[in-house]
């Protein structure tokens, strides 16, 4: 079992960056730090009971995190409306700068087309935008492979243009 | 000028090497204000968002902490309880192969059991006091395999298998019985007798469907079909081929083919053959030969033969 001192040092590498991508997929502060939890939870219990390799370890994250964000958002399917309200007040434009308003709202209305998409693209495609993970890497962290992930972020990116002309960020 | 289609975007999207290597499209993209503009838009949804303030609540460290210091001492003591349990399993593991090898000598048992089938021999002469292990031996009494037979003095004992086995055996001699029985497959007949002392003549039929041994102190003989001659002594054993062929073995393993009419000698060291033999009271083959029969069949000349 890893010391209670690994753990925290891990926790400290990691928790951001995956927060970071727990907080884009549900648009909810507290379920994100609830789903980070367990995650950190299952990690703890898993390494005890196995070794596994350094290198793995943020790998075994992420997928875990991808996991149970897809089962939180499965599971609250019906109150994802209320978690985009949550994610609107974050990016509620401030900004004096039009240009940055813009931004803003365009984000808003990427962010209103991914609840409308399957979790587990959802997750891929917020990986890759927010965490900023080239497909190969989605593929290594969520054991898929390269093709399925640009396939499906190639779904996402499509209904985007789609929805994006509609509402005239495309002309 | 035609427009760049979604497809084309989406691919300078996901492949941006897809650009350098068309140049026309990205001689486009730069001319062609819709097409930059579709472009810059749809870059700007692969754009992270500003989320630098984002991060999780201190309590989830907190949280996760005291769920270490919850689940520790149970995967420890599991841990430990492992290692305790390490030589029970294995102990376990031991024992499981035991019963395991236990069955397969069951198995193989049943199914030697199954595929053979006692042959027992017969008792056609007795003379004088022969005993089958504590018994008096009565003539035409079967001989099972593991009956000791103790042949007395001026007694001797003929036993046969059907009509294509004869033993005549002499005064003194000790025969014990191994092995006698025939395998339902092949129509085969086994016979393994171990003979402690005395004469012998045994006649075992050349169809080739038996094959025997006789064991004595100092060596065995075997074959498949043979008329010989054995005395066993206290030193060696003495074998007078008749006729048929015999291998005669030492205890240590040296082995010799015989040749027709020829006699051996076989002690613990070795098996050599009267014609090699330097010893001049030994007798030759034909002499052994006749002296024991003279001695077992003298009053029926018949009994060295098993037609």
């Amino acid at each position: 079992m890893l010391s209670k001192e690994k753990i925290s040092h891990i926790y400290k590498q990691y928790s951001k960056e995956i927060f970071r991508y727990l907080y884009k997929l549900t648009g909810n502060q507290d379920s994100s730090e609830d789903i980070l939890q367990e995650v950190f939870e299952k990690f703890i219990v898993y390494t005890a009971q196995k070794d596994i390799n350094v290198e793995k370890y943020r790998a075994f994250l992420y997928k875990t995190a991808h996991n149970e964000g897809v089962n939180y958002l499965i599971k609250s399917k019906k109150i994802q409306f209320n978690n985009i309200d949550a994610m609107e007040d974050s990016l509620k434009c401030e900004d004096t700068n039009i240009q940055n308003c813009i931004a803003a709202d365009l984000q808003r209305e990427i962010y209103r087309v991914l609840e409308t998409i399957r979790p587990e693209t959802r997750s891929m495609f917020i990986l890759h935008k927010e965490n900023e993970m080239t497909y190969d890497e989605i593929a290594r962290h969520l054991d898929v492979s390269s093709r399925t992930v640009r396939r499906r972020i190639k779904q996402v990116l499509d209904l985007l243009f789609d929805e994006l002309k509609k509402e005239g960020y495309i002309q | 000028m035609g427009h760049l289609s979604k497809k084309i975007l989406i691919r300078l999207i996901q492949s941006p090497e897809y650009v350098e290597k068309s140049a026309f499209t990205a001689k486009h993209i730069e001319k062609c204000p819709e097409c930059g503009n579709n472009f810059a838009a749809l870059k700007k949804i692969i754009l992270p968002t500003d989320c630098r303030d984002i991060k999780p609540g201190r309590h989830v460290l907190k949280n996760i902490s005291s769920y270490y210091d919850k689940i520790s001492p149970i995967h420890n003591t599991a841990a430990s309880k492992r290692d305790v349990n390490l030589p029970i399993l294995r102990i376990r593991l031991a024992g499981g192969a035991a019963l395991f090898a236990a069955a397969s000598i069951i198995i193989y048992a049943l199914y030697s059991h199954m595929q053979f089938e006692n042959a027992p021999m017969k008792a056609s002469k007795v003379r004088g006091v022969v005993q089958a292990d504590k018994n008096n031996l009565r003539k035409g009494q079967s001989l099972h395999p593991g009956v000791l037979l103790t042949i007395g003095e001026n007694s001797s004992l003929a036993i046969i298998y059907g009509k294509i086995v004869k033993l005549n055996a002499g005064p003194h001699t000790r025969i014990y019985i191994t092995k006698s029985m025939i395998d339902k497959k092949t129509g085969k007949i086994y016979f393994e007798l171990t003979v402690d002392k005395g004469i012998i003549i045994a006649v075992f039929d050349k169809s080739g469907n038996i094959e025997y041994t006789l064991k004595t102190p100092h060596g065995e003989v075997s074959s498949s079909g043979s008329t010989i001659a054995m005395k066993v002594d206290r030193s060696k054993t003495r074998v007078a081929v008749k006729d048929g062929s015999v291998n005669l073995s030492s205890s240590q393993g040296r082995s010799v083919s015989s040749e027709e009419g020829n006699a051996y000698t076989i002690t613990s060291t070795g098996v050599t053959s009267s014609m090699d033999s330097s010893d001049e009271d030994e007798e030759d083959s034909s002499t052994l030969y006749e002296n024991t029969a003279k001695d077992l069949l003298d009053d029926d000349p018949d009994d060295a033969s098993v037609q």
